[in-house]
């Protein structure tokens, strides 16, 4: 049981593409070489540097949530956060080699970890204004006189 | 030993934060519970701890967990703490609403 194309000689796949070159697509392209590596590096390969602000946001993003009621720090946190890892992605987009992918996602996770603080604080301090718009001022000083309101309005 | 533990313990709970909406209103905010479910926590009370804030033990999962992440780099790191960070949002949200309607933020 011969098979024809087992007979036929084996050619050697040609698609031996140029060597890809480095995109310089932007005025200012830090060379990844000279820059010292920042510490408390993870993972990284050869010649790539984390993101400067990877750590600090996502540490910032996960702390906004336990912060978010205490004289709304979670904001203040969340805000940081959110603001330097937007700054960090755009600078891996700018230029994707020169930064670790590990760093570049754990600045994705921070993100994402303070747009949901920054979210929940919101909806706190807006359900916060509208209990004082709703119910005013001197109720919410005056424990007493919010169960009265509360039982007017049919609540408890 | 354990008799000093368990005094740190009392001692931290009559040493906790202030809610400063707790304390200006005497209305609850949505993170009031998580110091007294930490500590209840700490003194092996699970259940109890879960009753008084469902979110405290994902929450000291994601930051032990996130601090390893820091250290040796997992694989899918980032993404278990995106998903795990929305899970306590949710829990949060829904203990809080809970709350609400159960009338226990006046107390």
């Amino acid at each position: 049981m011969s098979d024809e194309q087992g007979n036929q000689p084996f050619e050697p796949i040609k698609n031996e593409s140029e060597a890809v070159e480095p995109v310089n697509n932007g005025p200012v392209q830090p060379p990844p070489f000279q820059q010292p590596p920042p510490f408390g590096q993870f993972g990284g390969g050869m010649g790539q540097q984390n993101l400067p602000n990877a750590t600090i946001a996502l540490v910032l993003g996960i702390l906004s949530i336990p912060g978010c009621c205490c004289y709304g720090i979670g904001l203040v946190f969340g805000i940081i956060a959110w603001v330097l890892s937007n700054g960090d992605i755009k600078k891996y987009n700018l230029n994707p080699n020169a930064y670790s992918i590990s760093s570049y996602k754990n600045t994705k996770a921070g993100k994402i970890c303070a747009i949901i603080g920054v979210v929940l604080s919101a909806l706190y301090i807006a359900a916060l204004i509208i209990t004082i718009v709703v119910f005013g001022w001197a109720a919410l000083k005056d424990p007493q006189l919010m169960k009265e309101m509360l039982e007017q309005k049919g609540l408890q | 030993m354990v008799h000093q533990h368990n005094g740190f313990l009392d001692w931290l709970s009559h040493h906790l934060l202030t809610c400063p909406l707790k304390a200006h209103f005497g209305v609850d905010c949505p993170g009031c519970g998580l110091q007294r479910s930490v500590i209840s926590l700490f003194r092996g009370n699970v259940i109890e701890s879960f009753k008084l804030y469902p979110a405290t033990i994902p929450l000291i999962f994601i930051v032990i967990f996130t601090l390893l992440h820091l250290k040796f780099d997992f694989k899918f790191g980032a993404q278990l703490i995106k998903i795990v960070f929305a899970g306590v949002a949710v829990i949060i949200l829904i203990n809080y609403i809970y709350k609400i309607y159960n009338h226990q933020l006046l107390n």
